[in-house]
């Protein structure tokens, strides 16, 4: 992405109440299941999560810890879809980018998806864990088996 | 139906609001509208079809019963699915001339409790809550007939507080969400009453005049009709505005900067994204997707004074329509819409409004949608080419009209669907990201056609948001690159799904014929006539080079432009397409389809 736009980087704000999210609440944001089976992958959209973050200007590993958390809240809720040969479930968090404010509409331009990290774990791990895993709050330590991975940036904050 | 534009001011800005007398916007043409209750005489008459003296507010139980605040004659009726009119609430003897019922204050069980211009109703935990406006309080109703006072007291003011000793001044609207609280329109503000207390939402409405929640996992989202436009106030308190033609001020935003809102008087939403408002002066229904800016109306014509022009009562489809105050709405459980026709004395009921086509808004995954036998067809892009005022007149419509029936589509046994996804004012390098990462994974669609216009390159590297051609030349090699490489990874995506992709590149009129949309050419301040072709080159080189097919729009046009029987292919006042000019691209999409027939591979 070009320095120029990342420099003007917002989020869109479609933001919860400053607080985190209970344990027992939905996480915000749409949740797709794109593959059911084999290596099965859902995708998360982040975007209400990740404004939040910026809004609240949370550090990048208490930011990247949140983000984890709620992947695997995201992950637990959509265990049940999955087809039962699937061997791990991953979940791609994604957040929606907006740069500058056009002329033309006086609101921020979308500037395309970013894709900031993968939460994978396996089906054996998710079916012992998913109960506890649904009401996981951002306290409880994360298994060590949970591999988060990130590959992307979260918005300037 | 909707109106999707993008008004792209190249210098010279379009006098915002300047609609012209006559209507800008045309009625949706599918839009059946019926009466539902209320013979039109003024009266209070029970029965089938009952009489009504002001229909003023309208609310849906989840019974399905429809009750109706009847501020002429200081009653609650209540309606049932035939219609069929009983008073539950409220009495009073009609003054002598016969045409209003005199207000009071009692609370007391049946026709026995006294209400004085009832306005906005809302059904929420059991009961009806209603803003009796001239007794500036909030009453509660059961369903079997008994008022109490809930909020507030005959004395007006404007103070917060425990219910009781909280202050009203002529509510006129009430909205509530999933837990139960209760928000008012309030004369000055938005108040909201919860847990036993009244409080204002500062900086929300501005003599506000109606009000609508809708519950998201976020919060609520509530949004407001009041004297200056429309608002939406996220839960995190973010407020953002539509002004109305008279009150157009910076942060605001206005539909396509062209096109008038009304008056927007009473309001109910579908969901975050959708509403339905009435515009009582202007006599008008309209339905908005907000976050396309789109807009339709149902019935009534897109006038200032609606009482002087085309107030009516007159059922029908489309643009027969007419209306004589809506001062209410509400939703159905099957999504038609109730409407209060205040000066009409019925209740009339919208249905057939299509939402099928509704732009996806740019907010990231759209929810997953339910399995389908369709094929699917997402035109994909910014509002340039898939703008619409009428689906029918649309490029998607026109090439989903040309290929339903199709044979070997027919063969197929799959039904054509087509769904718009557009992205007012982003650079085509975002919207090619997200159907790599979204639509390409999401199984979204079956075939994905982008457009990629000279719009598209505004935020590309290089090229300011409002850039002009010259700008656009000099940044080449930056955008040529960037649109190649994303286009083509976009490609890989779609095809390791199996979703077939396509291109449509598209001019503006500056890079054609100097004649093309001649006037705002000769306003503009570069006075640019002489046509920057080049960046047609440079743009279709860019995608021959991504691999992904397309329909050459330029070339189409070009020759068009060249014709001895030229037909104008743009406005005069902005660069969007003709009728003219959006038939030949649709026909020009619709051959290629025909001929690829992607629905078999």
């Amino acid at each position: 992405m070009h320095a120029s736009i990342v420099s003007s980087v917002l989020v869109l704000s479609l933001a919860l109440a400053p607080t985190p999210v209970p344990a027992g609440e939905a996480v915000p944001g749409n949740v797709v299941l794109a593959r059911a089976s084999g290596d099965a992958l859902a995708i998360w959209d982040a975007t209400t999560t990740v404004a939040l973050i910026v809004k609240n200007k949370v550090p990048d590993a208490a930011a990247n810890d949140e983000l984890e958390h709620d992947a695997a809240r995201v992950l637990a809720t959509i265990a049940p879809s999955v087809n039962k040969s699937a061997k791990t479930l991953g979940v791609q968090v994604v957040y929606s980018k907006t740069g500058d404010v056009s002329p033309v509409y006086g609101s921020p331009t979308f500037l395309g998806i970013e894709t900031y990290a993968t939460l994978t774990v396996t089906m054996a791990d998710l079916r012992a864990h998913a109960r506890a895993w649904k009401d996981l709050d951002r306290k409880t330590p994360l298994p060590a088996s949970f591999a988060f991975k990130v590959t992307g940036e979260l918005p300037p904050h | 139906m909707r109106s999707v534009r993008a008004v792209f001011l190249f210098g010279l800005v379009t006098a915002i609001g300047m609609a012209s007398p006559s209507s800008a916007l045309n009625s949706s043409p599918d839009i059946v509208v019926r009466a539902f209750a209320g013979s039109g005489a003024a009266g209070f008459a029970d029965g089938l079809p009952g009489s009504f003296i002001m229909p003023f507010g309208v609310a849906y139980a989840p019974d399905g019963t429809l009750y109706v605040s009847d501020a002429g004659a200081q009653r609650i009726r209540a309606v049932d699915r035939s219609g069929r009119v009983r008073t539950i609430a409220g009495g009073g003897t009609l003054v002598p001339d016969g045409l209003w019922v005199a207000g009071g204050y009692r609370d007391a069980a049946g026709t026995q409790a006294r209400f004085n211009r009832p306005a906005g109703i809302v059904w929420s935990n059991g009961a009806l809550y209603v803003a009796d406006t001239n007794n500036h309080c909030i009453r509660v109703v059961t369903p079997s007939g008994d008022v109490k006072t809930f909020a507030g007291s005959t004395q007006a003011g404007t103070s917060d507080g425990p219910l009781e000793s909280a202050r009203f001044l002529k509510p006129t609207a009430m909205a509530a969400d999933h837990e139960g609280n209760l928000y008012v329109a309030d004369y000055f503000a938005i108040r909201v009453i919860h847990d036993g207390q009244v409080k204002t939402i500062p900086s929300l409405g501005n003599t506000p005049f109606g009000v609508a929640v809708v519950d998201t996992p976020a919060g609520p989202d509530v949004f407001v009709a009041d004297l200056y436009g429309l608002s939406r106030r996220d839960p995190a308190g973010k407020i953002e505005r539509f002004a109305t033609t008279e009150s157009i001020g910076t942060g605001n935003r206005n539909i396509e900067g062209i096109q008038p809102l009304g008056h927007p008087f009473a309001l109910a939403a579908f969901d975050a994204n959708s509403i339905v408002y009435g515009d009582v002066r202007g006599n008008s229904v309209r339905y908005l997707n907000w976050d396309a800016g789109a807009e339709q109306l149902l019935g009534g014509l897109d006038v200032y004074d609606g009482a002087a022009t085309s107030a009516g009562s007159r059922d029908g489809r489309g643009d027969v329509v007419r209306w004589d105050s809506p001062t209410g709405i509400a939703i159905g459980p099957s999504g038609s819409i109730a409407v209060a026709d205040a000066a009409s004395r019925r209740i009339r009921i919208v249905t057939d409004l299509d939402r099928t086509h509704d732009a996806h808004p740019e907010t990231g995954i759209p929810p997953a949608s339910k399995p389908s036998t369709a094929y699917r067809v997402a035109f994909v892009g910014n509002s340039y080419l898939w703008e619409y005022d009428h689906w029918g007149d649309s490029i998607p419509g026109m090439v989903e009209s040309r290929l339903m029936r199709d044979p070997s589509l027919t063969a197929t046994k799959r039904r054509l669907e087509v769904t718009p996804y557009i992205f007012p004012g982003a650079p085509i390098i975002a919207q090619a990201e997200y159907v790599r990462v979204v639509l390409a994974r999401t199984h979204a669609a079956d075939l994905i056609v982008l457009s990629v216009g000279t719009t598209s390159l505004f935020g590309s590297p290089g090229v300011p948001l409002r850039p002009t051609m010259a700008q656009i030349v000099a940044a080449e090699p930056s955008w040529t690159k960037e649109l190649t490489d994303g286009l083509r990874s976009s490609n890989e995506a779609l095809k390791e799904q199996g979703v077939r992709f396509v291109v449509v590149t598209a001019p503006l009129p500056e890079n054609l014929s100097p004649v093309e949309s001649l006037w705002r050419r000769l306003l503009s301040e570069d006075g640019q006539l002489e046509p920057s072709s080049q960046i047609g080159v440079a743009m279709n080189d860019a995608v021959r080079s991504s691999g992904v097919p397309y329909v050459d729009g330029w070339a189409v046009f070009g020759s068009e432009s060249r014709s001895a029987d030229h037909v104008a292919l743009f406005g005069s006042e902005d660069e969007h397409f003709s009728p003219h000019g959006r038939e030949i691209i649709a026909n020009a999409v619709a051959d290629y389809l025909r001929t690829t027939k992607p629905w078999l591979k």
